[in-house]
């Protein structure tokens, strides 16, 4: 009795992750698919466009980038002075000082002749108190505003960058990235191209900065990072950005905009209520809200991806630092996929519900359990002896074999379509990244998922009571607010 | 839900075959009968004896049915059957055998299907009977010895009948084929693309040398009068029908023409005709991929390929927004289309990127453009791009048009006459702006009181402020205060001086502050 149970058990859970494997290579083999077509769509589109036009020209939308820094101060003002200096012609930068504990106020004063001034602004979006805002005496930094407040977190800081900024476009950065000098005008592309759909949103390409050489504000000679870390990131970034972002954006299904490197409609932002503090991967819920927002309005939309290299950034080498990173990038999926849980295989919402958001659920949020799952069924098997030799090294060789084969097209990707890793020992030792990575990085991948969904259990830095119950409304993030606005007050 | 009733038809498939192969039942009785016991099971045997008998030496205690005797549970079937015989034998009475399992009553279908579980689950062994016989034992192993190995498993046995193997068998090979397809694919088109980039490197170097001769050694008339033999014989003559040559000519022609002034053009456009390569450009039109149907009306826009006019004509309500945008751009470079009628005329919104090339080319040539005819046009978003190119290109004359529209125009036009008229500090009359103040479209609202700040007059302060005391929207509370404040500070002063609204000291704050003059 109990051993046909058993046996039935095996064999549901054996076919059951023999589909999965299935529709995960299934999946990406049309992610391949469609990344190379939406790639191929914008190099040909890139041959007529010309974007010196964009920087004078007075139809280009304006646009306020807004840098959160905290205890930035060892760089906080080249950088300032870097994003000043990018080729545009209407835009102002907003460094929001997320109460650092540093001398990063004191040197901006310094250093950009800042005065405290009196502005006044539509403190709309809830965020920490701002203890003031200045600007410059000096016309010459006339486009820079400086927002220094109390310390509430990066999110907290973009909230009270938006409600100061003016443009009609927001351009969400990290303040520690490099961006190229023809970034605006690239990424304002895509939000003055359309005709028939409002763009809400366009994110872009982060690249892997570590040990490449950099010239005036620009990567001028691409290195591979020396750490094997470093080279998994570079690959990985590869993946996700050069394949995985533009094949949904083909279907307009992006659902995540990274957080160092996005812009958005300034007028939805503000009708969505802007970033959500209370979650930790507060870049991809924005995006969620903004979307399920459009869709609940019934206002055609698009969400863009630019898939040049335009920014850069340090990305982290050490295992702790890399490791935490993974825990909150699992914990803020979690988190999305939550608050929006009314979407999920709902109609209503088209790609994004019926399409992207399953995608997340099944392949990003729980491959660690099913991962897990895996091994332990693996182990399972092989102490009740009912392990078969040949059908576990089929598997693996399939599973291997795939992973190197999409990790293997994604350089070559980036090699056809830019080709900026010109030297062919970066190239040799990314290869050997490829081949090492499912057996040195991907289980130490894997662990770090499952810490992140273990912290999540434990209710870590999110907001348990709402992310359990999830938003009705996309604009049900006001009200949040106004909660918080009263419990701050009591 | 599907994938869970694909499990259970493949797991109830997987179960059934197997019971059909490898099952075959033996009947219980014969277990039984050959002395063995069979876990959870056990008998009683009962029996109607005549009054009187005392059957205690049988084992056997009287039941609570009248002159019925029964046994313990007894576990060995042959124990019962041998009690059976006894009575019989004495008494002539066969009685009852029932069978239980785990202490309830089974009938013997039951009992029969509970052994074959048992069996086909290996939870019962069926011992097959010793051979009594030692000396067969030594023939059955010579026998056996005599007899090449057969296993009775054979591996491809075992893969095809088990079904997680066939799936995943099936999945590599899917796996396999995609992956060797993309591979290939991928191959032939970075093959392709190096070849292309040689070629292009090669071809830009032989076309380089011969068309700076040309440029700086002959004047216009000696290209006028040359032939495209002349020409292509400085040229490499086996190449002049290689397409891609073609191209590359084409390109540094178009790459040439873009940094040379004067005479060097018109040679340059000449040099382009001799050689057919106009005809080159125009087949692009007929190309069923879009983006080379672009480079051939960008190529017409830009050696100013006349002729090809109408077939561009074509293109500007294509569904393909860079068709439809690089016609629209080049009808209006070469077709002298002073009335603009090519932009009046479009089905599709213009999109900020076809506004902004349009005025690119609009700007250069103003002084024969006649904009009015946008206006009349029946897509709104010309009529808009037709409004501002009157801002941008200072159109003073067409205010009066402007001004006559206004009323009956929709919220984004009004918008940009507003700027119009802020820009030129003109409006016939404030009555329609100050009626637009009670809309509730914001922009329009703050773009119509930006106005009333620059052309304002007194009573224009009164209905600001009444406007600020209504309103709790902030961009038109700060708009109508900043108003106030460049039109009569004074009057501010006495309006706000003593507020004790929060947001009102707020923004007078801000407004009175000289940093922010101009924020």
């Amino acid at each position: 009795m109990y051993s046909l149970l058993f046996d039935i058990l095996i064999e549901i859970l054996g076919i059951m992750f023999l589909l999965y494997s299935f529709c995960i290579i299934v999946s990406y083999l049309i992610i391949t698919v469609l990344s190379a077509l939406e790639m191929r769509d914008h190099l040909r589109k890139n041959k007529f466009a010309d974007y010196l036009d964009v920087v004078t020209s007075p139809v280009s939308p304006s646009i306020s980038i807004i840098a959160p820094a905290y205890n930035e101060g060892l760089s906080i003002v080249q950088n300032a002075k870097s994003l000043l200096t990018l080729h545009y012609s209407k835009f102002e930068v907003i460094i929001v000082n997320d109460g650092s504990k540093d001398d990063s106020v004191e040197k901006m004063i310094a250093s950009f002749d800042l005065v405290k001034t009196d502005f006044a602004f539509n403190p709309s979006i809830a965020c920490k108190e701002i203890r003031a805002i200045y600007k410059s005496t000096n016309r010459s930094f006339a486009k820079l505003t400086f927002v220094d407040k109390e310390n509430g977190g990066k999110a907290d800081a973009l909230n009270a960058g938006i409600n100061v900024s003016t443009m009609d476009i927001i351009a969400c950065i990290d303040v520690d990235c490099i961006l190229s000098s023809g970034s605006l005008t690239r990424m304002a592309r895509p939000f003055m191209e359309e005709t028939n759909r409002k763009v809400i949103a366009v994110g872009g390409v982060i690249g892997v900065a570590n040990n490449c050489e950099v010239k005036d504000g620009t990567v001028t000679d691409y290195r591979v990072p020396d750490t094997l870390l470093g080279k998994f990131q570079v690959i990985e970034y590869f993946r996700s950005f050069l394949m995985g972002r533009m094949a949904w954006t083909r279907i307009n299904g992006l659902m995540l905009i990274s957080g160092a490197f996005g812009f958005f409609n300034r007028e939805v932002v503000l009708k969505v209520g802007g970033y959500l503090p209370q979650t930790v991967g507060e870049d991809m819920e924005l995006i969620v809200r903004m979307r399920r927002y459009m869709e609940e309005e019934n206002v055609p939309y698009k969400v863009g991806f630019v898939p040049d290299p335009l920014c850069w950034t340090e990305v982290p080498e050490s295992e702790e630092i890399l490791s935490r990173q993974r825990n909150r990038w699992m914990r803020g999926t979690i988190e999305t996929l939550q608050l929006h849980k009314k979407i999920a295989m709902n109609p209503k919402y088209g790609v994004l519900g019926m399409v992207s958001y399953p995608f997340w659920s099944i392949y990003e949020k729980s491959a660690p359990i099913m991962e897990s799952i895996g091994v332990l069924y693996t182990l399972a098997m092989i102490i009740t002896g009912d392990f078969s030799a040949i059908y576990l090294v089929a598997l693996f060789v399939l599973i291997y074999f795939f992973a190197v084969l999409i990790s293997s097209f994604s350089i070559l990707y980036e090699q056809l379509a830019y080709n900026n890793y010109k030297n062919k020992d970066d190239l040799r030792s990314l290869l050997k990244v490829i081949l090492l990575e499912p057996f040195i990085i991907h289980p130490r991948m894997v662990l770090w998922g499952l810490k992140g969904h273990w912290d999540f259990l434990k209710g870590k830095g999110g907001w348990g009571v709402m992310i359990r119950s999830g938003f009705k409304k996309a604009v049900d993030k006001q009200d949040v607010d106004k909660q918080e606005v009263e419990v701050s007050q009591n | 839900m599907t994938v869970f009733l694909l499990l259970l038809f493949f797991s109830a498939f997987a179960q059934e075959g197997q019971d059909e192969i490898d099952f075959i039942p033996v009947p219980i009785e014969e277990v039984l009968l050959k002395g063995r016991e069979v876990p959870g099971v056990s008998f009683v045997y009962s029996v109607s004896l005549p009054q009187g008998v005392d059957a205690y030496s049988y084992a056997l205690r009287p039941s609570s049915q009248t002159n019925t005797w029964v046994t313990d549970t007894l576990q060995y079937y042959t124990d019962v059957k041998a009690l059976q015989d006894s009575v019989y034998s004495h008494y002539e009475v066969s009685g009852d055998i029932q069978a239980f399992l785990f202490d309830e009553m089974i009938s013997e279908e039951g009992l029969q299907s509970y052994f074959d579980n048992l069996v086909r689950n290996e939870l019962y062994i069926i011992e097959e009977d010793r051979v009594e016989d030692d000396t067969k034992v030594g023939e059955l192993i010579i026998l056996g010895n005599k007899m090449h190995f057969k296993p009775f498993y054979r591996l491809k046995i075992q893969i095809l009948s088990d079904i997680r193997m066939i799936i995943l068998i099936s999945f590599l090979a899917f796996f396999v084929f995609a992956a060797i397809v993309l591979v290939i694919v991928i191959f032939i088109i970075k093959t392709k693309k190096r070849n292309k980039d040689v070629l292009v490197k090669r071809f830009k170097d032989l076309c380089y040398e011969p068309l700076s001769n040309l440029l700086f050694e002959k004047s216009l008339e000696e290209i006028q009068e040359m032939t495209k033999g002349d020409i292509a014989a400085v040229l490499p003559k086996n190449l002049m029908d290689n397409s891609l040559f073609n191209d590359v000519l084409i390109q540094e022609i178009i790459s040439l023409n873009k940094n040379m002034k004067g005479d060097f053009k018109q040679k340059l456009k000449l040099i382009y005709r001799k050689l057919d390569l106009d005809k080159h450009t125009i087949q692009k039109l007929s190309s069923k991929r879009w983006d080379i149907i672009t480079t051939g009306i960008v190529e017409i826009n830009e050696m100013d390929v006349l002729e090809a006019e109408e077939l561009v004509n074509k293109f500007i309500n294509h569904d393909n927004f860079y068709i439809r945008s690089n016609a629209v751009a080049t009808l209006l470079n070469i077709s002298g289309d002073s009335n603009l009628k090519v932009l009046a005329n479009q089905k599709y919104p213009l999109s900020k990127w076809q506004q902004m090339i349009y005025y690119r080319i609009i700007r250069y040539t103003k002084d024969n453009r006649n904009v009015s005819l946008l206006l009349e046009s029946e897509n709104q978003s010309v009529r808009v791009f037709g409004i501002k190119l009157i801002r941008y290109l200072g159109l003073v004359d067409q205010l009066e048009v402007l001004n006559m529209r206004y009323a009956e125009s929709t919220d984004p036009e009004k918008i940009e006459m507003l700027r119009c008229f802020n820009m030129f500090g003109y409006v016939d009359s404030l009555e329609v702006v100050y009626a637009d103040l009670k809309s509730d479209n914001i922009p329009l609202v703050t773009e119509a009181i930006t106005l009333i700040q620059n052309i304002g007059e007194k009573i224009s302060l009164t209905i600001l402020f009444e406007l600020s005391q209504l309103t709790n929207e902030f961009d038109i509370k700060k708009a109508a205060m900043k108003a106030i404040f460049h039109l009569d500070p004074i009057v501010f002063e006495e309006y706000y001086g003593h507020t004790e609204n929060d947001l009102e000291l707020r923004i007078s704050r801000h407004l009175k502050d000289p940093v922010l003059n101009n924020v």
